[in-house]
């Protein structure tokens, strides 16, 4: 383990609970020194350690959370252990430990065959949108009011005909 | 809606092609697998999710006008041994059969299509049909998922493709394979050779009910592993090739055993045959074992017409499950042979001898290598 603040290996770690939560620091001794924390009388985390630590640390424990899919429940550990998914959006979630998978057992990485329909009315749709804002987007910067308004228009008259079709 | 009395009664239509040659491919397979979006997978969902799955896929698919008038039942309302009998004649898979609440099975009348709910997906479909013509049973599935796809919210996406329970389905979702029936290639020890070589370029080849199944009857299955990263089209067509070459090998045996062996292959058929017709106990492995000779020389012409036919619906016959339901109970395995040997006994007792003539006619007849044909003798 190396030392958080000057990469010298770590002979400190300090650990500090938040709600239920605990974050670690590990710091070397000269490190653990300068900032004060072998000197338990006088030292408070968060004005010794800089901000970028607390910062790796939340990131950490937001990794952690996102080990679980939000539609199902499956997580990480159950992907390990059984070998499938949970879910259609936990090919979102565990992407790279999927990819890792297939590498062995397919021909190649990528979908060849076939598409569903609606997908392909999907992808359109997608396209058509992307389109039409980009269109926007340049008349309003054109300052070509007139046009903008129109555009919008179509824009909106062309989710709402969506929103209906999916309904 | 076909009720499964009826659905036993009858045998699936590839069983009874008679025109189509299917001497060595038997059967041609396509399943496929596909998904409801955002819903879990059956193995991760709750009973009461599944149930909602099924609700949500069950009308759909029986509403398909080639499902009409098909069998259609939730597993949880069939007895365990008439699932069985479903396995044995490939219409659900042995995992489907363990299943029970929130799972269904759908079968048209023809028994060329079947499509399971809430097997390891959502859904799986499958069509069968006799001799090698995957891409006809693709074409027939192909058409009931262009029809499904504009009903069901399918999981799909662009990159991975239909997206499975497990990712050795991603991709096409589709599983193609062929049963094979080889005898001519175990005899002459050629069989592990040619599996091999089926293996290495990374096909699978199983036994009779697919995965973690021993070979039964000389029947083999081979199957495409990958899915993902070629077409549905290119996947057929690479299994095709294979697949054709492995038939073309168990041909070429054929007619060698034939042009070289015929004492030792007609001895061998001979007996068969005896056993078969005299036989008072039989276990399903020794069934099998025998009933692929008679298979093999009613191919090669020792045997009346139809006699394949008969070897066909007797291997179906003969399985604990189909072999239970003849019986109308459930049975101890040493009374299964005792009936299974019965039934044998019964079907084959119109069938005549092997007819050792017709052989040595076929083999005058057969063109070998660069000797002239035999031409009748000028006064």
């Amino acid at each position: 383990m190396k030392c958080q603040l000057c990469e010298q290996q770590a002979s400190v770690t300090y650990t500090k609970l938040v709600g239920d939560k605990s974050q670690k620091i590990h710091l070397c001794a000269e490190c653990a020194d300068e900032k004060g924390i072998t000197n338990l009388d006088n030292f408070d985390l968060s004005d010794v350690l800089m901000s970028d630590i607390e910062k790796a640390d939340a990131d950490e424990n937001e990794a952690v959370d996102q080990n679980e899919c939000t539609e199902c429940g499956f997580t990480l550990q159950d992907l390990r252990k059984i070998g499938r998914l949970g879910c259609s959006s936990c090919y979102q979630l565990f992407g790279s430990e999927v990819k890792s998978m297939i590498g062995t057992m397919h021909h190649g990485e990528t979908h060849e065959g076939k598409v569903p329909k609606g997908m392909l009315l999907v992808i359109e749709a997608k396209s058509k949108i992307e389109n039409l804002q980009s269109q926007l987007d340049k008349a309003i910067k054109a300052e070509e009011y007139e046009k903008a308004g129109e555009l919008k228009n179509q824009l909106a008259a062309f989710q709402e005909s969506l929103a209906s079709d999916s309904k | 809606m076909m009720r499964f009395s009826t659905l036993v009664k009858h045998p699936a239509d590839w069983m009874t092609g008679k025109s189509k040659d299917n001497s060595v491919v038997i059967t041609s397979r396509i399943r496929l697998a596909r998904n409801l979006r955002d819903v879990p997978f059956p193995g991760w969902a709750m009973k009461e999710e599944r149930k909602q799955i099924m609700e949500t896929i069950l009308p759909e698919i029986s509403g398909l006008d080639e499902m009409k008038k098909g069998f259609s039942q939730e597993l949880s309302s069939l007895e365990s041994l008439e699932k069985q009998v479903l396995v044995e004649r490939h219409l659900i898979s042995r995992e489907q059969a363990a299943r029970g609440e929130g799972c269904a099975a759908v079968v048209n009348r023809k028994q060329s299509l079947s499509l399971m709910v809430n097997e390891e997906d959502h859904l799986r479909m499958q069509s069968i049909c006799a001799g090698m013509h995957l891409r006809e049973a693709y074409d027939l599935l192909d058409s009931i998922d262009r029809e499904l796809e504009t009903k069901l919210n399918y999981a799909y996406d662009g990159n991975l493709g239909y997206l499975t329970a497990c990712p050795t389905n991603l991709g096409t979702g589709m599983r193609a394979s062929a049963m094979l029936h080889l005898p001519a290639l175990v005899i002459t020890d050629q069989i592990s050779q040619v599996l091999q070589a089926v293996g290495k370029i990374g096909l699978a080849v199983r036994g009779l009910f697919g995965e973690g199944t021993e070979s039964l009857g000389d029947l083999f299955q081979i199957s495409n592993q990958s899915t993902l990263g070629e077409s549905e089209g290119a996947i057929i067509d690479r299994l095709e090739r294979v697949i054709n070459q492995v038939a073309n090998h168990e041909r070429n045996a054929r007619l060698k055993m034939i042009e070289e062996d015929a004492d030792i292959l007609t001895n061998k058929i001979g007996r068969a045959y005896g056993l078969l017709k005299h036989a008072h106990l039989f276990d399903s492995k020794e069934a099998f074992t025998h009933i692929s000779l008679i298979r093999l020389g009613a191919d090669l012409g020792y045997f009346p017409e139809g006699t394949m036919q008969l070897c066909d619906s007797l291997m179906m016959e003969i399985q604990p499950a189909h072999l239970q339901l003849y019986a109308g109970k459930e049975l101890e395995p040493e009374k299964r042979d005792l009936i299974r040997a019965e039934i044998i006994r019964d079907q084959l007792q119109n069938l005549d001898p092997p007819a050792i003539s017709n052989i040595e006619n076929e083999v005058n007849n057969t063109d070998v290598g660069d000797e002239l044909p035999i031409e009748p003798p000028i006064d």
